[in-house]
């Protein structure tokens, strides 16, 4: 029986390193986003999360 | 070196930032890590050496040399992207492995313009984007995912689509913190636009 990873089973995608590059998260066309180097100037992750999320509802909306 | 780092070397001016940002997002998007000059503020660090620790770090050099027309205050042109470019070219050509692995993306506004005011370059593969942000994505696109042999990486034009409508979202972004959206950093934008694209395929 083949082996399966267990991120396979719950669904989790890919994440790790590519070429010694830390991988943020894998998109569906199977791209591996990097983690920025840097921290951003003017936001913190909670903020960014939240402004992102903001600017998509209002386009929706 | 970072074997995923492209080094991108490009006008700052203030006309040039929505390719700035394009370059910026098409290279994020691509898989890779976009560096330049704008990455670290330290005053301890003479600019040069700055362009050089960079330059060494980065498998990957995208230039865009389109900018000649002189500076309005000071009626010259400025030379930091031909100067730039030939730090890249010399890294690949006098350095010890891994720079001779670097590869050189060379952009102009027209094709065969470059060889009217830096000619020595000529033979090199010099990509044209007309000026226009959606070619010049997928100019950057298409050439990161022929270095990378990576065929997951989607089509320019998808990318310029999809760069569209973070563009649009920018300003929203930039207000949650009472910016404009042309005072966003490059550091901000390196933030910005992988968690943008994780969002955006969640909402999908």
């Amino acid at each position: 029986m083949a082996k399966v990873s267990k991120n396979a089973i719950l669904g989790r995608k890919a994440v790790g390193k590519v070429e010694g590059a830390k991988v943020l998260f894998t998109t569906k066309d199977g791209v591996r986003i990097l983690k920025p180097k840097a921290k951003a100037t003017h936001f913190t992750e909670k903020e960014l999360d939240r402004a992102i999320a903001a600017a998509m509802a209002a386009k929706r909306s | 070196m970072g074997t995923r780092d492209v080094f991108i070397n490009c006008p700052f001016s203030s006309d040039y930032k929505g390719f700035f940002e394009a370059i910026v997002y098409a290279v994020v998007r691509s898989g890779f890590t976009p560096r330049c000059a704008l990455e670290s503020d330290d005053g301890g660090e003479i600019r040069f050496d700055k362009i050089c620790r960079i330059i060494a770090e980065s498998r990957f050099g995208v230039h865009d040399i389109s900018k000649t027309e002189p500076d309005p205050d000071s009626g010259l042109p400025r030379f930091n992207m031909p100067l730039e470019l030939g730090l890249f070219l010399g890294a690949r050509k006098f350095g010890v492995s891994p720079n001779t692995l670097k590869k050189t993306l060379i952009l102009d506004r027209e094709a065969h313009r470059y060889q009217r005011f830096i000619s020595d370059i000529a033979g090199q593969d010099i990509h044209s984007h007309d000026g226009d942000v959606g070619r010049l994505i997928e100019e950057i696109a298409n050439w990161l995912r022929n270095q990378a042999r990576d065929q997951r990486v989607p089509g320019g034009r998808a990318i310029a689509a999809e760069f569209g409508r973070f563009q649009a979202d920018l300003a929203g972004i930039a207000a949650s913190q009472s910016l404009e959206r042309d005072e966003l950093t490059f550091k901000d934008l390196c933030v910005i636009a992988p968690k943008w694209i994780k969002a955006a395929a969640s909402a999908a």
